[in-house]
C-alpha cells in the first residue's frame, strides 16, 4: 500500500506541475494522469479492480438516487457535476448565440444613461448575480467584451471596470451551488443543495458585495470620473436590441434560462439532482433552438461547448479517487486536525486561508476536488461539522482565485480580452486592486464563519 | 495569396551578428520595405497599443507560470502582443509587395507562403561580443553576458511560438556566417543569392 501512496502522490504532483506550466493541454494532461492511476496505483499496486470500478464510478448513473431522490454522490468520477456544467454550458451557448448578455449589458449601461461610475456599479451587481447561475467564464467573456466596446465609444479605460467585474463574478459564484466548479463539486459531492449554499456561503457573499462595491467605488472612481470629461459630444451610442440577432431565439432563451433558475432553486423540494437540471436545460436548449433557428443553429452551439473540460473533469477524478483509496488524503485530514487541536476556529482558519493562498495561484478547482475528501475525513475523525467545512472551504478557494490573474479561469479571460483591445493588465496592476480586495473579502468571511458557524 | 512576383524574404539573426543592419541596407539596394520592430510597433501603436509594453514585451517569451489559457484566451501579454505582430506580418503579405521581415518568428509564422526565401544570419560568438562591445561601449565581459543573455532570449521567444527550428539549419534557405566580412560584403552575398534564386524561380525584378 505504501507504493500505491507514493505513485498515487506523484502522479497528482506531476499532474498538477503539468496543469500549472501548460506543457499539454490539461484535459489530456488530467486524462493521461487518470489513465496512470488506474495502471500503476490500483492495477499495478494495489491489485483492486474493485478500486477501478469505484473510480470510474458508471454504476452511480444507473441508479435512481443520481437524477432523483437526492443525496451524497460516491467517490470516483463525480458524474453529477460533469452533466450539470455540460448542460449548463449547452443553455449559456445557446443565450449566448440569442445575443441575451450582450443586450442585457447594453440595456443598463442606457439605463445609467452611459455614466461610467454608475456602470461600474451596475456591472459589478450584474457581474455578481449572473455569476451565482452561470459559470464565470462566461460572464467575463460577455461583460469585458460589452465593457471594452463601451470604452472605445464612451472613451474611457475600461481596466478598472473589468477588474471590479472579475472580482465580483468569482465573489458572485460563492454564493450559490451552481456558481463556480468547485461549488458545484462540494454540493453534489456532499449532497448541498442551492438554499445550503445560499443560506450560508450566499449570505457572507452578499455581505462582502457590499463591502467591495463600496471598496472598488472608492478606488476606481477618480479615473474613470476623469475620462467622462474627456467625452465627445457627438458619440453614437450603441443600440441594445442590435444584440439581438433572433427575437424568437431571444425569447426562448430567456425562458429556458428562467426555467432553469427555477429548477435550481427548488430543487432540494423537487428532489431533482442537479444532473437531471442539467440534461433538461440541454433539452429545453435543443428544442428552442430548433423552433427559432435550425439544426444548423443547434450544431454551431454544440459545437462551442467546452468539451475539454469536460474530459479535464474525468480525469482529475480519478487521479483524486487514488489520492482518497490509497488514504493519502486522510494522512491530510489527521495532520490538518492535529495542527489544529480539533479545535473549529483554527480549522476554519486553516482551511479558508491555506485555500485562498492556493487558489490565488493554482487552479482552483483540482484543489476542490481534493479537499472534498479531506474535509470529510476531518468531519468524521474531529467531530466538526460537516457544513462549516464545505463553506469555507468553497468560499475559500472560489474567493482566494481573484487575488492574482492566473487564480481564477474568470480572471485569465477578462485579463484577456482586455490585453488584446490594447488595455493589457500587468500582474501589478491587477494585483494592486484585486489583491487587497481578496484579503478584505476572506477576513469578512474569516469573521462571518467564526460568527455564524462556532 | 502572394501575386506572383511578390518575394517575401525572412530574416533571422543572432545578437551581434549585423542582421538587422544587413536587412536595412538589402531592402534599400533592392527596393525592397523592411518590416523591423519600428514599423511593427508603429502599426500596433495606432491600434491602441502603448509603446512603452511593446518595447517592453517585445520578443520576450511566453512565461507559463504568470500566465494561463481558458478556452482560447491567453492572458500572457508577451502571447498576445506576439500574435499581433503575426497578424501585421501577415496583412503585409495580402499587400502584394515584395518585402524583408527582421526576426520576430516571420519565418515561422510566414512558412507556406509562395516565394518565400528563408535566410538566417549569424556569426561566431567572439565575432558577436567584439562587435556588441565596440558598438555599444561595454567591456568584454558586459557584452559576452548581453550575448549570452539575447540569445537565450530569442531561442525561448522562438520556441515558445512554435518556432522550434529557429537557428537549426534544415529551417533556412541561406545561412550567412558574418565572421571575417563587413555589411557591404554581406549584403552583396544575400542580393546575388536572391538574383540567382529569382531567376532560377522565373521571378521579374522589380514588381
Amino acid at each position: 500500500m505504501i507504493l500505491a501512496k507514493v505513485f498515487a502522490v506523484i502522479i497528482f504532483l506531476v499532474m498538477f506541475f503539468f496543469i500549472v506550466t501548460e506543457k499539454f493541454e490539461r484535459h489530456l494532461t488530467t486524462l493521461v494522469a487518470g489513465a496512470a492511476t488506474i495502471i500503476v496505483v490500483f492495477l499495478a499496486c494495489m491489485h483492486s479492480f474493485d478500486a477501478v470500478w469505484r473510480s470510474i464510478n458508471v454504476k452511480s448513473l444507473f441508479t435512481l438516487g443520481f437524477w432523483y431522490g437526492g443525496g451524497e454522490s460516491a467517490s470516483g468520477i463525480n458524474w453529477a457535476t460533469i452533466i450539470f456544467i455540460a448542460g449548463m454550458t449547452v443553455m449559456v451557448e445557446g443565450m449566448g448565440h440569442a445575443g441575451f448578455f450582450s443586450w442585457l449589458c447594453l440595456k443598463i449601461a442606457k439605463l445609467v444613461k452611459y455614466r461610467t461610475v454608475p456602470l461600474l456599479i451596475c456591472f459589478m451587481i450584474m457581474s455578481s448575480f449572473l455569476a451565482m447561475f452561470i459559470d464565470s467564464i462566461t460572464v467575463i467573456m460577455f461583460l469585458a467584451s460589452v465593457t471594452i466596446t463601451l470604452a472605445a465609444t464612451l472613451k474611457f479605460d475600461p481596466v478598472p471596470i473589468i477588474l471590479a467585474e472579475i472580482f465580483c463574478a468569482n465573489l458572485g459564484g460563492s454564493a450559490t451551488m451552481c456558481g463556480d466548479p468547485p461549488n458545484i463539486i462540494i454540493g453534489t459531492a456532499l449532497g448541498y443543495s442551492f438554499f445550503d449554499f445560499l443560506d450560508n456561503t450566499g449570505l457572507i457573499a452578499g455581505v462582502s458585495l457590499i463591502v467591495i462595491i463600496f471598496y472598488f467605488f472608492f478606488t476606481m472612481r477618480k479615473p474613470l470620473l476623469e475620462s467622462e470629461k474627456d467625452r465627445p459630444d457627438d458619440i453614437v451610442y450603441p443600440n441594445p436590441s442590435d444584440s439581438i440577432t433572433n427575437k424568437g431565439g431571444f425569447i426562448g432563451a430567456i425562458v429556458v434560462f428562467l426555467i432553469v433558475v427555477v429548477l435550481l432553486v427548488t430543487h432540494s423540494m423537487t428532489e431533482l439532482s442537479v444532473a437531471t437540471i442539467g440534461v433538461i436545460a440541454t433539452i429545453l436548449t435543443i428544442i428552442s433552438t430548433i423552433i427559432a433557428y435550425d439544426f444548423k443553429t443547434l450544431g454551431e452551439v454544440f459545437k462551442k461547448v467546452d468539451y475539454k473540460t469536460l474530459l479535464f473533469f474525468v480525469g482529475l477524478f480519478v487521479v483524486v479517487s487514488g489520492l482518497e483509496e490509497t488514504g493519502c488524503l486522510e494522512v491530510v485530514a489527521h495532520f490538518i486536525s492535529h495542527i489544529s487541536g480539533g479545535n473549529i476556529l483554527v480549522m476554519i482558519a486553516i482551511i479558508l486561508w491555506v485555500s485562498a493562498t492556493f487558489s490565488a495561484i493554482v487552479d482552483n478547482i483540482p484543489f476542490a476536488a481534493t479537499m472534498v475528501p479531506v474535509i470529510q475525513a476531518m468531519a468524521a475523525t474531529a467531530g466538526v461539522p460537516l457544513e462549516t467545512l464545505a463553506w469555507t472551504l468553497a468560499l475559500g478557494t472560489d474567493i482566494g482565485g481573484s487575488t492574482t490573474p492566473v487564480g481564477a479561469s474568470a480572471n485569465v479571460v477578462g485579463t484577456s480580452l482586455s490585453a488584446k483591445s490594447g488595455h493589457p493588465i500587468t500582474w501589478g496592476k491587477y494585483c494592486k486592486y484585486n489583491a487587497p480586495a481578496t484579503f478584505i473579502v476572506i477576513s469578512i468571511c474569516t469573521v462571518m464563519l467564526f460568527i455564524l458557524h462556532t | 495569396m502572394a501575386e506572383n512576383n511578390q518575394i517575401i524574404i525572412t530574416i533571422g539573426r543572432k545578437f551581434g551578428s549585423m542582421g538587422h543592419r544587413i536587412a536595412h541596407q538589402l531592402g534599400r539596394e533592392l527596393g525592397m520595405d523592411v518590416v523591423d520592430r519600428n514599423l511593427l510597433f508603429n502599426m500596433a501603436e495606432q491600434d491602441g497599443f502603448d509603446g512603452d509594453f511593446l518595447r517592453e514585451y517585445d520578443e520576450k517569451p511566453i512565461n507559463h507560470f504568470t500566465s494561463g489559457e481558458v478556452r482560447g484566451h491567453s492572458n500572457s501579454i508577451e502571447k498576445i502582443l506576439a500574435e499581433k505582430i503575426f497578424e501585421f506580418q501577415k496583412d503585409f503579405v495580402k499587400t502584394g509587395k515584395s518585402v524583408i521581415f527582421v526576426g520576430r518568428c516571420a519565418e515561422h509564422n510566414l512558412r507556406g507562403t509562395e516565394n518565400h526565401i528563408r535566410i538566417f544570419i549569424t556569426a561566431d560568438e567572439d565575432a558577436r561580443i567584439a562587435r556588441i562591445a565596440e558598438v555599444r561601449g561595454l567591456s568584454e565581459h558586459d557584452a559576452k553576458h548581453l550575448v549570452h543573455k539575447m540569445d537565450k532570449k530569442r531561442v525561448h521567444f522562438n520556441h515558445s511560438h512554435g518556432n522550434h527550428g529557429w537557428g537549426e539549419l534544415d529551417s533556412y534557405d541561406l545561412i550567412l556566417n558574418t565572421t571575417g566580412l563587413d555589411m557591404e560584403s554581406s549584403v552583396a552575398i544575400l542580393k546575388n543569392y536572391i538574383e540567382v534564386w529569382k531567376t532560377k524561380n522565373h521571378i521579374d525584378s522589380d514588381d
